[in-house]
């Protein structure tokens, strides 16, 4: 079933995480460390919540956003528009981070 | 944010920080730890703990594939934030191999170093690769200062030509000096060095007994009160020092005797794979040559902050200590034990816990001090 409510435009991106990022778990809590570049400190750490791991773990670089999207209101009790937001903003922190890459 | 997911990076997040610290502590999870790859040196520092640097080439190291295991091994138990140090880390052939494996395990490494070694070589796998920070130590501004304390002529250039080596490949790079009396009247021009090449300098002013009882380097101590006027001189570090100040100067009074974070989050482990609370504290070792990090830690390392003191204790009741710089290890190495005090840190407890009270009952109110008294 294709329920995509997101941008057309951003639906169809298919992102894939970097081959340099370490996924820790410490203390209860998922960290994703970058292991290349220039700057390794906690400025460049990201902490993910449950919904971010699964995020994570979706993006492997065959699923579109939308895809992701609807997996998440299979996954978890989240209303739609809001967490599509949460889920392209998300998307363009890890970017802009240099954790992942757009494949298309 | 928000319903979905939390991006935030952790030192942008107070909250997440201050939750993570506390299970952090609660589950004594050895989150940060120093890994001295070897104690020799190729300088030979009139104040060194570790000695006469000679004897140290007949000293036990771990081969490289022990050190690979327990950095896994490290890293399965926790650990984020690494420091590989020495003696001089650099002299390990393997070093890079051992840096490499680090950062691959997901280590944020920070690397102490000499920098006379430094060559495009370690500066391109560092800007590869990027360590936290990789901390050069200077004891002085010219030449001759440096080389009075490190006894190696054309150290002092071989350190600033590895600083600027590290800067051409834009790797984060901190000074640090201890000061004592060859080098305390140089302090001013080691911060306009540092602010030369806009990088961060720290200083120590701690000096102990060598690790084999030698005492000589105390003689090299500046006075606790000099220590303590050259923290509170600069407004950064007097900031800083208020902000510690006022948020634990009603810490409880406790006999316990180790209330650091030796054994709790942190650790070291030495050259020979000898694992302990800290580097100071040697009178608790676990061997990895013979078991895994993990049960070291769980077994005898955790033992130490069960430690109490004796009941007459005066530090246990004493308003100083939260900023004398209190250290169990630290009174063992200057008396052989643990529990009688030392008369240079509690000279500098007092000294320093009322200068601070003064400025923060006095007339210099400023906005640190306002911020915490709000929280």
């Amino acid at each position: 079933m294709y329920t995509m409510r997101m941008d057309p435009t951003r639906g169809r991106d298919i992102y894939r995480k970097k081959e340099h990022v370490v996924v820790r778990e410490i203390a209860g809590e998922t960290l994703l460390v970058p292991v290349r570049g220039r700057l390794a400190d906690m400025q460049r750490v990201f902490t993910l919540n449950g919904m971010g791991r699964y995020i994570w773990e979706n993006l492997d670089g065959q699923r579109d956003l939308s895809d992701i999207a609807d997996n998440i209101r299979g996954d978890f009790e989240t209303t739609g528009v809001d967490s599509e937001t949460d889920l392209i903003q998300f998307i363009d922190d890890l970017q802009k981070a240099e954790l992942i890459e757009k494949v298309s | 944010m928000n319903t979905l997911c939390n991006q935030q990076p952790p030192m942008a997040d107070r909250t997440f920080l201050a939750r993570f610290h506390r299970k952090l502590i609660d589950d004594r999870v050895p989150l940060t730890g120093s890994f001295a790859l070897t104690h020799r040196c190729n300088l030979n520092c009139v104040h060194c703990y570790l000695g006469d640097h000679r004897r140290a080439v007949l000293e036990p190291e771990m081969d490289t594939s022990r050190i690979l295991s327990v950095l896994d091994e490290i890293a399965e138990a926790g650990c984020l934030f690494l420091v590989l140090t020495g003696g001089e880390p650099l002299l390990r052939e393997d070093f890079c191999r051992i840096y490499t494996h680090a950062r691959e395990r997901g280590l944020l490494v920070s690397v102490f170093t000499n920098g006379t070694l430094i060559s495009d070589g370690i500066a391109s796998l560092f800007a590869d690769r990027s360590p936290q920070c990789v901390e050069i130590t200077l004891y002085g501004a010219v030449p001759e200062t440096h080389e009075r304390i490190t006894g190696v002529g054309g150290s002092f250039r071989a350190a600033v030509s590895g600083i600027e080596t590290l800067l051409k490949y834009h790797v984060r790079v901190k000074l640090k000096t201890i000061l004592m009396r060859q080098n305390l009247g140089e302090f001013e021009d080691l911060e306009e060095l540092a602010e030369s090449y806009g990088i961060g300098l720290r200083h120590d002013a701690m000096i102990f007994p060598r690790f084999n009882g030698d005492r000589s380097p105390l003689d090299l101590r500046i006075d606790a009160r000099e220590a303590v006027d050259v923290d509170l001189a600069n407004p950064d570090r007097r900031d800083k020092w208020l902000e510690f100040f006022l948020r634990t100067r009603n810490t409880p009074f406790s006999n316990q005797l180790y209330r650091c974070g030796a054994g709790v989050t942190n650790f070291h482990v030495d050259p020979a794979g000898m694992l302990q609370p800290c580097l100071m504290m040697s009178g608790i070792q676990y061997d990895l040559n013979k078991g895994r990090f993990i049960d070291g830690w769980n077994g005898c390392i955790a033992t130490l902050q069960t430690r109490k003191a004796p009941v007459r204790f005066p530090c246990n009741t004493c308003s100083y200590r939260p900023v004398c710089g209190f250290c169990p290890p630290f009174f063992n190495l200057e008396s052989g034990s643990e529990t009688v005090i030392s008369d240079f840190l509690c000279k500098m407890g007092q000294y320093r816990y009322h200068s601070l009270e003064r400025m923060a009952s006095g007339g210099s109110r400023n906005a640190v001090i306002e911020t915490i008294q709000e929280r």
